[in-house]
């Protein structure tokens, strides 16, 4: 990447001030803010008490930070795997050029990804309603008994998972649609002549060339699964639905239902941590490939 | 070439639009149990024997102040595209065309904040906002989210005016034009997909949030993605209601995506692909 090196110029700054000053007013000084005050008592009202480690060493020991971390790992272990498979044979299928209407079939899987995450719930809990959910009804014809999906606290998990599928399922496909289209077909072409049988060619021509686009699925993946908060926020109607609490929904009730900012700020500071872990591989990819200079 | 047989292609065809069929029978549910009474959509919104239609949720909805709702997210979600697009392009043009010192750092410190919670900022954004009295105002939100916008914008617009050539800017630089000028004169002009693409993305994005409008503004002032959630109970919902609201808040970026859809997935598997 060249570039003008007279950057000491009228034009340089007007260029990149204000991106920088929006920046870090609303981001950068928010993160480290919050990484301060996780340090701290505080109730967001009264001065802030400085305690140490006591909010950290707090967390470890507290019940709900206990469910809520078993919700997101239960959530990442079957979200990961689902999503990335399900997107990565949809793809696969929809560059065939043997089905008909591709564009269309790629504008359906697309449409749980425009939708706010909250009316997502809503069709969930439409589909998995104990009295009129096709969910229960198919499950019945299937001769199985029907369930509160939802209202039990022990399958109500699976709401959000459904919806994280039905929502995210959209993007993982596109991204390796994407890479499927970047590979040149001569070599496709070159492995069936050279006598390749289909899982052949898909294990040793396809995946290693599909790597790029399998890193960018898997990161981004884990990143908006760790995250997830609105399908949690979304059945808190009669009372916040702490069985079902994340990292994400933990950092907004001990905020806002008890006033716990300090301590909302240590598991705030957790969760962002968790998630440049998850980031991290590409990021690198993306320095060894020279692209962020 | 490899020659298909029939039964191959009529099988993937049968395949590839039961998947389709099954991800569109969600969004086949809530607009059903939009338009039928409640008590056909209790028996089973997918029997369509005896089926009775009706616009009323509708109106009940916007009875119950769901339009002001939607004007919100209107007003949120289109300030927050026009003044992030406005102010990423002026940087990602800095980034392409000038090259200073600790630029490789800064740009990867860019690429990193993307991944940020929104957890992460609100603690100190709640403060800043009540000492500036941005709290429960259209603008602080809007000025959020458009910092929010920007890592990902700047990445993506940047990528795509690397390959714009050089010739283009020499040109105007021997008309004695800035870099400011070059940028809004020649740059944007020929950036104009580009640009259509990160704004359709920028505003579905700006359209979904949650967090930072039941963080960062009351009830009355809440876009209809937060606005949607006093419509639900997990024991009693009025599925009408519910519904009915529910598609009133897909419907604007749903036409936007379905108007725009091969801008919008560009900006999907181009901005975070780079």
């Amino acid at each position: 990447m060249g570039g003008r090196k007279d950057y000491l110029t009228k034009d340089f700054f007007i260029l990149m001030t204000p991106a920088f000053i929006l920046l870090f007013i609303f981001i950068v000084y928010p993160i480290l803010n919050t990484f301060y005050l996780s340090f701290f008592k505080w109730d967001g009202f009264t001065p802030p008490q400085f305690v140490g480690l006591q909010n950290y060493e707090k967390m470890f020991g507290y019940e709900l930070f206990r469910t809520s971390i078993k919700n997101n790992v239960f959530l990442f272990i079957t979200f990961l795997p689902l999503v990335t498979l399900l997107g990565l044979a949809f793809s696969i299928l929809l560059h065939n050029k043997e089905v008909v209407g591709r564009n269309v079939l790629r504008g359906i899987v697309m449409l749980g990804m425009v939708m706010p995450l909250t009316v997502v719930g809503i069709v969930w809990m439409l589909l998995l309603d104990p009295r009129s959910g096709i969910v229960n009804k198919i499950i019945e014809l299937l001769g199985g008994s029907p369930r509160a999906w939802i209202q039990d606290p022990s399958t109500a998990i699976y709401f959000v998972l459904l919806g994280s599928l039905w929502a995210w399922l959209g993007f993982s496909t596109t991204v390796f649609l994407a890479g499927l289209e970047g590979i040149d077909k001569e070599i496709l072409e070159a492995a069936i002549i050279d006598g390749a049988n289909p899982w052949q060619k898909f294990r040793y021509v396809l995946l290693p060339l599909l790597k790029p686009a399998l890193i960018v699925v898997v990161t981004m993946s884990s990143i908006y699964i760790l995250k997830v908060f609105d399908l949690i926020f979304v059945l808190s109607a009669e009372s916040p639905p702490l069985y079902l609490s994340v990292l994400a929904y933990l950092v907004y009730y001990e905020a806002f239902f008890r006033y716990r900012w300090g301590f909302a700020a240590a598991v705030a500071t957790f969760l962002t941590i968790a998630v440049f872990v998850f980031s991290i591989g590409m990021l690198k990819r993306m320095i060894q490939e020279r692209r962020v200079e | 070439m490899v020659k298909v047989s029939m039964k191959y292609k009529v099988t993937i065809n049968i395949v590839a639009w039961m998947i389709g069929i099954l991800l569109l029978i969600p969004l086949f549910g809530l607009v059903m149990a939009s338009i039928r009474p409640f008590s056909e959509v209790v028996s089973g919104w997918w029997i369509l024997k005896n089926a009775h239609f009706t616009l009323e949720n509708y109106i009940d909805v916007l009875d119950r102040g769901f339009a002001r709702n939607i004007l919100n997210s209107i007003i949120i979600a289109g300030f927050a595209t026009i003044l992030p697009l406005l102010v990423s392009g002026m940087a990602a043009y800095g980034f392409t065309s000038f090259s200073f010192p600790v630029k490789t750092m800064l740009f990867l410190t860019l690429v990193a904040i993307q991944v940020v919670p929104q957890q992460a900022v609100i603690i100190p954004l709640l403060k800043l906002f009540r000492d500036l009295g941005l709290y429960n105002h259209m603008y602080g939100i809007i000025l959020v989210h458009s910092a929010f916008a920007l890592p990902w914008t700047i990445f993506f617009l940047r990528n795509f005016f690397m390959s714009i050539p050089k010739d283009y800017e020499e040109a105007a630089k021997i008309d004695g034009l800035g870099s400011v000028g070059i940028y809004f004169r020649i740059i944007l002009p020929i950036a104009l997909p580009a640009i259509i693409s990160v704004a359709v993305v920028q505003f579905i994005f700006a359209w979904q949030d949650l967090f930072f409008a039941i963080t960062l503004l009351r009830p009355e002032n809440w876009p209809a993605s937060a606005g949607i959630t006093k419509f639900v109970s997990r024991y009693n919902p009025n599925w009408g209601q519910l519904t009915a609201a529910g598609v009133l808040t897909i419907l604007v970026p749903l036409l936007v995506y379905v108007a725009l859809q091969k801008y919008y997935m560009k900006g999907v598997s181009g901005g975070i692909k780079g």
